[in-house]
């Protein structure tokens, strides 16, 4: 039946391409390089690690500007990874399916609370894509369609908390399968990128002496 | 047809709480899950009364009738039952029973009650009669073994009374013929207490 | 001069109708539970005198009177034996709720659709200059589409649960209700809770705006302008305020009603549960039609008025002619005397970065 087809074979080709799409995507810009900078290093090595790691916050000169993106960004993320990593019918599945290991679950209020956070981040980032008029000029068909496939996950793993009916569940798997798919061609690419360009930048700035 | 009733003797009820432990173990109901529980008025003073309840099947059932996904049905024997795949724990029915029959299995947050639970009249589910998918989800089948439910089965003093409703009124008439009128005790609280021990309306 | 009474009519009808009927159903569904704890034994008595009570007359009676008992098992309700209350909150929602809620909601969209064909939308008096002023910023659109989008996906959840059995059963099928139910339910329960951040956040956002102001008895007792004549008006005319404060209370009363019944495990006992959810449906019948009477006004019944919230900003005259004292307030603030005439659009869009 099509569940059966859900959970099997598509369920395998999606991990492929969403595995096999990804790293072909970091492979090549790896492979890419860097222009030779022929300048002498004012500061030597560490500069790509280190940004990656100061620029999880704002600088102070562009925090006020930039508190609602920070909040809401984070909620979002955060509210989406404990979900997608410590709610019980996850772990259940990553251990059938992935990893054959579980860990601690969090409680189902818990789970609620934080998938609530990441509905209203989500919901809140995207009405603001929409609604305001330089957003709105420079978002395209990419930045939506990512934005409504994760909405659509989410929200067909809400329809399919009370897990009582193969339907829903195998709804909410089909829409995770298309956003795997999906994933290596896209903008959500940037959970792999952001450590590449971060780590590039930090690279080139460090060598000629900027303070990270 | 034989239409299933319990009846429950208030005069014989010890409080003994064997129908709500056979119940639980004949089904293997978990923990917080009590489909038959046994409520004393005026626990401790003369003109105390037991009475154990569980679903009584009604024949007009409200929670049949509240059901926002209509997943209740009655046999021919007149046992309501209802389907746990299609349940979705919204705890109305526990609302409208005037028992207190339907139980949930979770309490947590947001809602989130489980499938609700309830005396079965030792009927089973939906399912096939004493599957293991039946036995799981609803507990043992008696009645499809030509059997009664274990809770009247297992009573003491025979105070519960389960099956064809016309036998369990016979029984419970005979009962009250023999006992005599609340003036004319022949045996009971008034026996053992004198008129101090027949609360005013409290003899059968 | 008729159209704007039709109007006001329409949407205060359906209103007020809402709230009395609401009401009434309340008052009546309690009294009945009132009358059969205390009367029933004596009154009936009254009428058929019996010589020799049933013996066991004072032991059910005091079973059915929610007389606490006590028992071995512990669970919410368990010592009480009979819970007559059910019945009363079964019909209420068997007989009274679901089939008059029904013609509640489809009387109050007819109405507006007749209004609507006979009427039509009031156009912009001196038709439109094309200079267009702020009158929502950025963070109150967010806002506002927020709790809507909220509040649309809550209303069909809840209608779903509040009518599926009557209108889907027969469509879908047993197994295909419980699958549309359970999905509805677990939405409504999971995006309920939001749905009070979001009265919060809206709360903040217009409180201010929405206070009493000196015209707006005059305003509501002149119909806005149905029975003829100019009303001035600030920023929000009295209709707005008075579908800010029914949406904070209806929304109070919805959210801490929903509260009380999706959190079950605080140990909330079956008659506060039936209470709590006839506030429930109740507010949220009256809710969704006054919602509905919103939403048919903000964009069919005055053109000009969507952009307010979708683009933030409103054309000249649309201000002038429909809130003239805050038109005269902005427009007096942008043409100070020396300075040179500002061209308003320019500097909205240079203020996006910043929240406003």
């Amino acid at each position: 039946m099509f569940v059966n087809f859900i959970e099997g074979p598509l369920w395998t080709f999606a991990l492929l391409v969403f595995l096999s799409g990804a790293a072909y995507r970091i492979y090549s810009i790896i492979k890419l390089g860097a222009k030779p900078d022929l300048a002498t290093p004012r500061v030597q090595g560490g500069g790509g690690p280190r940004l990656v790691a100061t620029r999880f916050l704002p600088k102070r000169e562009f925090f006020s500007g930039s508190i609602f993106y920070f909040v809401a960004g984070y909620l979002f993320h955060l509210g989406l990874f404990v979900v997608m990593l410590f709610a019980a019918p996850h772990i259940r599945f990553i251990d059938e399916e992935l990893l054959g290991v579980s860990w601690q679950a969090m409680p189902h209020w818990a789970f609620v609370v934080c998938a609530e956070v990441a509905f209203a981040a989500l919901i809140v980032l995207w009405l603001r894509r929409l609604l305001d008029p330089v957003l709105k000029t420079i978002s395209n068909l990419d930045d939506h369609f990512a934005t409504g496939l994760t909405f659509f996950a989410m929200l067909t793993g809400c329809f399919a908390l009370l897990e009582s009916f193969a339907a829903l569940r195998a709804l909410h798997l089909l829409s995770v399968e298309i956003l795997m798919v999906y994933f290596p061609f896209s903008r959500l690419m940037h959970s792999f990128t952001f450590v590449l360009s971060r780590g590039y930048s930090g690279a080139a700035y460090a060598r000629r002496g900027v303070d990270l | 047809m034989a239409r299933m009733k319990f009846l429950c003797d208030a005069e014989r009820c010890i409080e003994c709480n064997s129908c709500v432990t056979a119940c639980k173990n004949e089904h293997d109901i978990p923990w917080g899950v009590n489909r038959r529980r046994v409520v004393t008025i005026n626990d401790g003073s003369p003109g105390e009364r037991s009475i154990s309840v569980a679903c009584m099947h009604c024949s007009d059932a409200p929670c049949a009738s509240v059901c926002p996904v209509d997943c209740f049905y009655q046999t021919e024997d007149g046992v309501v039952l209802h389907d746990k795949d299609i349940c979705i724990g919204c705890g109305y029915c526990f609302y409208a029973c005037p028992f207190g029959a339907p139980q949930f299995p979770n309490t947590s947050s947001f809602g989130s009650r489980g499938k609700m639970d309830k005396c079965t009249f030792c009927s089973g589910g939906p399912e096939q009669d004493s599957s293991s998918d039946e036995v799981r989800k609803y507990g043992r089948n008696r009645m499809a073994e030509g059997k009664l439910p274990i809770c009247a089965e297992m009573c003491a003093t025979k105070a519960l009374l389960g099956g064809d409703g016309d036998e369990v009124s016979n029984i419970y008439r005979e009962r009250i013929t023999y006992r005599g009128s609340a003036s004319s005790l022949a045996y009971g609280w008034g026996v053992a207490y004198g008129k101090k021990g027949v609360k005013k309306g409290y003899s059968q | 001069m008729n159209r704007a009474k039709t109007r006001l009519v329409c949407l205060f009808g359906s209103l007020v109708s809402s709230c009395l009927v609401g009401i009434t159903i309340f008052v009546l569904s309690n009294g009945q539970v009132v009358a059969q704890e205390a009367g029933a034994g004596p009154a009936r008595e009254a009428l058929h005198p019996i010589r020799v009570p049933h013996p066991g007359v004072g032991l059910w009676r005091d079973a059915r009177t929610a007389v606490v008992g006590t028992t071995q098992v512990s669970g919410v309700d368990a010592g009480v034996l009979i819970h007559s209350g059910g019945q009363d909150w079964r019909s209420f929602r068997a007989d009274l709720l679901v089939p008059k809620s029904g013609w509640i909601l489809t009387a109050v969209c007819l109405l507006l659709a007749v209004y609507g064909l006979v009427h039509g939308t009031i156009r912009i008096p001196g038709g439109r200059t094309g200079r267009t002023i702020e009158r929502n910023s950025l963070n109150q659109r967010i806002a506002h589409w927020f709790m809507a989008v909220l509040f649309i996906f809550l209303m069909v959840t809840g209608l779903v649960l509040l009518y599926g059995r009557e209108l889907l059963l027969d469509l879908v099928g047993a197994t295909g209700l419980g699958l549309i139910a359970s999905a509805s339910k677990a939405g409504h329960n999971l995006f309920g809770p939001l749905f009070g951040f979001a009265l919060v956040w809206v709360f903040a956002l217009y409180v201010r705006k929405n206070l009493y102001q000196r015209g707006d008895i005059d305003w509501l007792s002149k119909g806005g302008g149905f029975f003829g004549g100019h009303l001035s008006c600030g920023e929000f005319n009295a209709g707005e305020k008075l579908l800010f404060w029914l949406t904070m209370i209806f929304g109070l009363a919805i959210v801490g009603s929903g509260l009380i019944l999706s959190f079950p495990n605080f140990g909330q006992d079956r008659v506060l549960m039936e209470q709590s959810h006839v506030v429930h449906s109740l507010v949220a019948v009256a809710f969704i039609a006054m919602i509905i009477g919103h939403v048919f006004l903000a964009t069919q019944g005055v053109e000009g008025t969507f952009e307010a919230i979708s683009t933030g900003k409103v054309d000249e005259n649309w201000g002038r002619a429909h809130h003239d004292l805050w038109y005269a307030e902005v427009v007096g603030d942008q043409r100070a005397p020396q300075t040179p005439p500002v061209d308003r659009e320019r500097v909205a869009d240079a203020d996006v970065s910043r929240d406003s």
